[in-house]
């Protein structure tokens, strides 16, 4: 295909834009015919459109002709168009080549045609724009029988001359009801092309016209916009008639126009009609008025603040949000009065999300001018979510303020706005605190600006603890350095925990509990077992409860190590308060010693609910362990003593679950992902099925496996399958293996599915290929692609056997005996697709042997 | 002393996270009439949009799925011209009212003439995208629509047009506008914390040209699977089961711009956010082996890259190793890049001043249908609404055919025509195959 030479060629009339921008198509079109194609590529398409050459060969040549082709091919394309395969690949040359012998020749086809096809060439003489092609319109549209009357009227506003437009005119007013409706979808794109051209007066009263004939709905909404758009002087008062139409389609649709011409005329006539409007026009209005985004508009939406109604109140305030810094100093305003706390939020919000430095200073200038405590405290809170740093000297100032409640607002914003630089002064105010509240918002500001900031910022802290004599001062900064978790700190906290000043060691071992991660633990813990008084004793013991309750918020250790801190905890405990906690926690550690900590305490009527509550917890995810006989007993007993109905029900629903004979159990307890592991933004629960993978895109496989291992086993679930692109398959993994690189991957045996291998056992990352096939026949006669499908898969020794929807599918038996038959289920959604699988009823029937 | 007890305290990583205002406050606040919802959550019949779906497979039926929860939206009634399909949408809609009310159709048409909907989803494959919203628009209906919203440049403006036209509320599923992390991104760039822009980055896929037809097979029954409606305003060709399956991709009489906006529209529409150029689009668009180069007026420069898969790794040119539909916007003083894994990764200098945890919501198109949906009752514009679509389009448009005739073009973003390249102009248009036509 040959470059073509550049052709300054108007767009062609087949859009709003550049066709209406093509008065002077005419005149380029001669220059463009001679300049199109000069290798002759149009002679070996047109001979392919002669030749007996194949229906594909030929629409391509047509398609071909519409880019590159010149006029010479007209009549080619135009012996085609009767065809009715390439009825329409013949016009789409015809409409592409720019030369007035292509209308001529849709003319004449017309001549010959009916039905569908000579509706294709009235919609190409539209396209086209055929100023020539009027006459013939008009009697096609007039003629009911032609059977492409409404194709006729609507090429005919396409084409929209004079002559056009006043024969639609016509048909819209006197001709018959049956094709109204298409007069007006024609008189409709008619007015708009006169808008475009800037004849608004004709414009405005065809859209009139159409606006009170007796059409569709659809047709009168479209003429009220085109109406708005097309007045000039009149078109607020116009605009604002259609607002208050008894028709809601009508007000809509001067809604919706209003976001096209949102100029200030209208911004004030709607200021005006806002006042007077129905209540439930008022909240779209102020929608509207945000749109507008005119300054004028704040008074008349600050009067709505007033409203008696709580959701245009709401509405109002929202909207000042979005109306510049105008509306941000009226908002500013309404702070001073007494607002209801919902309405003071909404106004909280808006000032807090507006963009603009200005409104920072608007909120300073305010802050240095308010008196009031109240006033200060919000102002505060606003300069600190802005993060608005010029705000810091002031605020700094007001940290030292008379009230206590603005020094507490202000060293709460410090959190945010202060740096380094504010570090020595923020130091003082710790040191000097009046009360305890402030001593804590200070604390809680020096720890925020040190994690921020760097050593050199938590050095100053630590300085001041060495230099600091008096235990309540030495005490305000272990409290610091501890929340910091300021690592070079840590040997002089764990020293000043056995400190002779028994304040101090209380306090150390307090706060070292607020240490980012277990490194005091071992402090803690001797603390705990030998500590000099029995005061001390119980502090560490709180303490390594509390910090064993971050390690295991963060996941930082591993459950069995927790296990064992709570075990020597659990012997130090004497409180029943204490040992409440403990339970708590292990309630949410998944291992047998925690399991059997928790069964211990079942006897015991103070424990008890925290005991089951943490048992039933756990339960479902020991349930196919080693100990699930165990597990069961320990159910069915706290379900006998217990007195919580809910803890009971869910005790005995997962001591159900526990097979005592062999019998199958669910692998899936309906609501949560308990005794699986994955990633859980591809695996989620939804509508009581297992779902992974994203129609969104699946970037890389990833599995679902279970906790445990099975060997032998009878497994039977259901799946569906869909998705969009890409390799849209999945499978279910048995006696297979995690591997470790990389992470998201198993390997072993897969029944396989989707993709055209459901029904299939394949060996996934490991021998990978199929080690046994189904034939594509019994595939496509079993499977119910995109809906629900049973799988059964049953494992005896070597011998593997795969059932789809009732058939068997795979009869295997593996030969190798290195391959190891014992391993996890797994279930897969595969990479490189947009997918996703469904699985539901998950019934194992495991050997225990 | 008083002292404060760890336990005290809520879990540690909530105290050193908040240092900036939250994610909330990024994007426009987000306005819904109050009186959309109950005082108990529910909403009157009166009041519900009455919704309707057209064409809906797999797609569709997930744009569904998160669309059906929303309870000022009752969805009466499906339309898909294959009956599997209608029947598999009757039964989720049947399953979430627990009634059997969703009507179905074949022909689209007869939905369409329902005065009681008001709003539509549009699902169909892409060449059904342009010609349905327009004659759901016609008969007054608001329209979501799935992307790539037209087949060819002429497509999209006749779309455009005609719903200003008839005064509809539209939204193309560019949906990427209404999650977390992409809107994110694009606050860094608009807020000036990037410094000026000078490169954005829109993955695509390596673009693809296929004329072929596939073999012919026997019509089925009309009722099973209605193949001239199915075909619409594209050209005849021979039925084949592979097509109606979603096999229609990658075929040009079926497909948008040999593939190229089926990332594009998402990622360039991203691009033309960041740049603020929603009002505009690209001037120059070049191919190279591995990318089409566009460039703004302004110099800021677009590069689609090509990737081989959307999926896997993307390095060099993209540091998010997982998450498909990656963009990356660089300026003078940093830059940023997300992906679909939510993942927000900055430039040394700026993730040491920002400082800050970004935690992504997913990629789940409910924020984007719930935009709609507040604008079928405010009338006001969604955030991808039919001008922010028709721009982003015709720049995915331009890029391919510079790409498919393999020279430089220059677009003039007005008259959204080429400059001096008659055979681009006229490939900007296409027939509709008889008797649907676009001049509606």
């Amino acid at each position: 295909m040959s470059a073509v030479q550049p052709v300054n060629l108007a767009a062609s009339g087949w859009h709003d834009r550049g066709a209406f921008a093509a008065a002077a198509l005419t005149i380029l079109l001669l220059s463009a015919a001679q300049a199109a194609d000069p290798t002759g590529e149009t002679q070996k398409l047109i001979s392919v459109l002669q030749s007996d050459a194949a229906l594909f060969d030929k629409a391509r040549a047509c398609q071909q002709l519409g880019e590159i082709g010149s006029a010479e091919a007209v009549p080619s394309l135009a012996a085609l168009i009767p065809d009715l395969h390439l009825s329409a690949y013949a016009r789409s040359g015809l409409e592409g080549i720019p030369d007035p012998r292509a209308a001529a020749a849709l003319r004449d086809v017309a001549q010959t045609l009916k039905g569908p096809l000579l509706a294709g060439v009235v919609n190409s003489l539209g396209v086209l724009r055929d100023r020539q092609a009027v006459q013939l319109l008009t009697k096609l549209a007039v003629d009911a029988a032609s059977g492409c009357s409404d194709e006729a009227f609507l090429a005919l506003g396409n084409i929209s001359t004079t002559e056009a437009i006043l024969f639609l005119r016509q048909a819209l007013t006197n001709g018959p009801a049956g094709s109204r409706a298409a007069a007006a979808a024609a008189c409709l794109l008619a007015a708009d092309a006169q808008r475009f051209h800037g004849e608004m007066n004709q414009a405005a009263s065809l859209y009139d016209l159409i606006r009170n004939a007796e059409v569709p709905m659809s047709c009168r909404v479209a003429a009220t916009r085109g109406a708005i758009l097309s007045r000039n002087a009149d078109r607020a008062p116009f605009l604002v008639e259609q607002l208050r139409s008894d028709k809601i389609a009508i007000r809509n649709a001067a809604l919706l126009t209003i976001r096209e011409i949102p100029d200030d005329r209208l911004a004030t006539a709607l200021n005006w009609e806002l006042s007077r409007a129905a209540p439930e026009m008022r909240e779209v209005l102020l929608l509207a008025l945000a749109d507008c985004h005119n300054a004028q508009s704040t008074p008349a939406v600050l009067a709505q603040v007033d409203s008696n109604r709580p959701e245009v109140r709401k509405t109002a305030l929202t909207v000042l949000g979005r109306l510049g810094p105008d509306a941000a100093a009226a908002l500013i305003d309404l702070l001073q009065k007494n607002l209801p706390a919902e309405e003071k939020s909404v106004v909280m919000n808006a000032l807090a999300a507006q963009e603009g430095p200005v409104i920072g200073d608007l909120l300073l200038q305010a802050l240095i001018s308010t008196p009031v405590a109240e006033v200060r405290i919000d102002l505060i809170r606003l300069l600190g979510r802005r993060g608005a740093a010029k705000a810091t000297p002031e605020i700094l100032k007001l940290a030292g303020a008379p009230d206590k409640d603005v020094r507490v607002a202000a060293l709460s914003a410090l959190k945010f706005l202060a740096s380094p630089h504010e570090l020595p002064a923020l130091v003082d105010l710790a040191r000097s605190c009046p009360d305890e509240d402030t001593r804590s918002a200070a604390e809680n500001a020096l720890v925020s600006v040190c994690s921020r900031s760097g050593e050199a910022a938590s050095e100053i802290v630590l300085a001041e603890y060495k230099r600091a004599t008096k235990s309540s001062e030495r005490n305000l900064w272990i409290s610091v350095l501890a929340r910091i978790g300021f690592p070079k700190a840590l040997p002089a906290l764990e020293t000043a925990a056995s400190d002779p000043d028994p304040a101090v060691a209380d306090n150390a071992l307090v706060q070292l509990a607020h240490w980012p991660d277990p490194a005091p633990m071992d402090t803690l813990l001797k603390a705990m077992e030998t500590g000099n008084t029995a005061a001390l004793r119980n502090d560490a013991l709180v303490s390594v409860i509390d910090l064993a309750t971050t390690v295991v918020e963060e996941d930082q250790r591993p459950e069995a190590t927790v296990v064992l801190w709570l075990r020597r905890a659990d012997v130090a405990a004497q409180s029943i308060s204490e040992k409440r906690r403990i339970l708590g926690i292990l309630g949410q550690l998944k291992t047998t010693e925690s399991f059997q900590l928790l069964a211990s305490y079942i006897d015991n009527p103070d424990l008890r609910n925290e005991a089951a509550s943490g048992l039933v917890q756990i339960a479902p995810i020991l349930a196919n362990g080693p100990e699930a006989s165990e597990l069961k007993a320990a159910l069915e007993k706290l379900a006998g003593t217990v007195g919580n109905a809910d803890l009971r029900d869910r005790a005995l629903q997962v001591a159900k679950t526990i097979s005592a004979e062999g019998a199958p159990v669910s692998l899936f307890d309906g609501r949560s992902l308990a005794g699986w592991e994955g990633n859980t933004n591809v695996w989620r629960v939804r509508d009581r099925v297992i779902v992974g993978g994203s129609m969104e895109g699946n970037p890389q496989n990833e599995f679902l496996a279970t906790l445990r291992n099975y060997t032998n086993f009878v497994l039977s679930l259901e799946y569906k399958l869909v998705g969009t692109d890409g390799f849209i398959n999945s499978g279910v993994q048995f006696r297979s293996q995690r591997v470790s690189d990389p992470p998201n991957e198993m390997n072993g045996y897969q029944a396989d599915l989707g993709a055209g291998h459901s029904g299939c056992l394949y060996d996934e990352s490991r021998r990978n290929k199929f080690l046994a096939r189904c034939s594509d026949e019994t595939i496509h006669r079993l499977e119910k692609p995109g809906d629900w499908n049973r799988y059964e898969l049953r494992c005896e020794g070597t011998h593997v056997q795969i059932w789809l929807n009732g058939e068997k599918t795979v009869d295997y038996a593996e030969l190798d005996a290195a391959i190891p038959q014992n391993g996890l289920i797994g279930l897969q959604i595969h990479g490189g697709s947009k997918a996703e699988v469904s699985f539901r009823n998950l019934m194992i029937q495991a050997d225990q042997k | 002393m008083k002292t404060i007890r760890r336990s005290q305290l809520g879990p540690r990583r909530d105290f050193l996270k908040n240092t900036f205002l939250g994610v909330a406050g990024l994007a426009v606040p987000m306005i819904v009439p109050a009186r959309v919802l109950g005082r108990d959550g529910g909403v009157a019949p009166s009041e519900r949009i009455v919704f309707a779906g057209i064409g809906l497979g797999p797609r569709g039926q997930y744009d569904l799925s998160v669309m059906l929860p929303e309870k000022d939206v009752q969805f009466v009634a499906i339309c898909d011209v294959q009956r599997s399909r209608r029947e598999q949408v009757k039964r989720m809609a049947d399953e979430h009212y627990g009634n059997k009310d969703c009507a179905f159709y074949r022909d689209f048409r007869e939905l369409l003439g329902n005065p009681e909907i008001d709003a539509v989803l549009i699902a169909t494959g892409d060449h059904w995208h342009a010609l349905g919203s327009l004659l759901a628009a016609k008969a007054g209906k608001d329209v979501y629509s799935e992307k790539p919203c037209g087949l060819t440049i002429a497509e999209i403006q006749a779309l455009a047009d005609g719903i200003h036209r008839y005064a509809r509320v539209y939204q193309a599923g560019t949906q990427r506008r209404s999650v977390s992390n992409f809107q994110y991104a694009v606050h860094l760039a608009h807020s000036g914390k990037l410094g000026r822009l000078h490169t954005l980055h829109a993955s695509v896929y390596v673009p693809t040209k296929n004329y072929s037809w596939l073999p012919a097979e026997p019509e089925p029954a009309r009722d099973e699977c209605d193949w001239d409606l199915w075909l619409g305003p594209a050209p005849w060709r021979p039925f084949n089961s592979r097509y109606v399956a979603g096999g229609w991709r990658g075929h040009h009489d079926f497909e948008a711009a040999g593939n190229f906006p089926d990332w594009g529209a998402h990622t360039v529409d991203l691009c033309q956010w960041a740049n603020q150029a929603d009002h505009t689009m690209p001037t120059d668009y070049e191919a190279t082996p591995t990318s089409i180069v566009a460039r703004y007026a302004n110099g800021v420069k677009l590069i689609c890259d090509f990737l081989p898969t959307p999926f896997g790794d993307r390095s060099p040119q993209y540091k998010t190793s997982t998450g498909t539909c990656p963009v990356r916007f660089e300026g003078d003083e940093g830059w940023v890049e997300t992906g679909d894994n939510s993942e927000v990764v900055l430039s040394p200098n700026l993730a040491r001043t920002l400082r800050r945890e970004f935690a992504g919501t997913g990629l789940s198109s409910a924020g984007h249908g719930r935009n709609f949906f507040d604008c079928v009752k405010s009338r006001a514009r969604p955030v991808c609404n039919q001008d922010i679509m028709r721009r982003s389009h015709i720049a995915c448009f331009a890029a391919q055919l510079s790409w498919q005739l393999g020279r430089p073009l220059r677009l003039d973003p007005t008259k959204e025509e080429f400059v001096g390249d008659e055979e681009a102009n006229r490939m900007r248009h296409r027939a509709a195959r008889e008797p649907w036509g676009f001049v509606v």
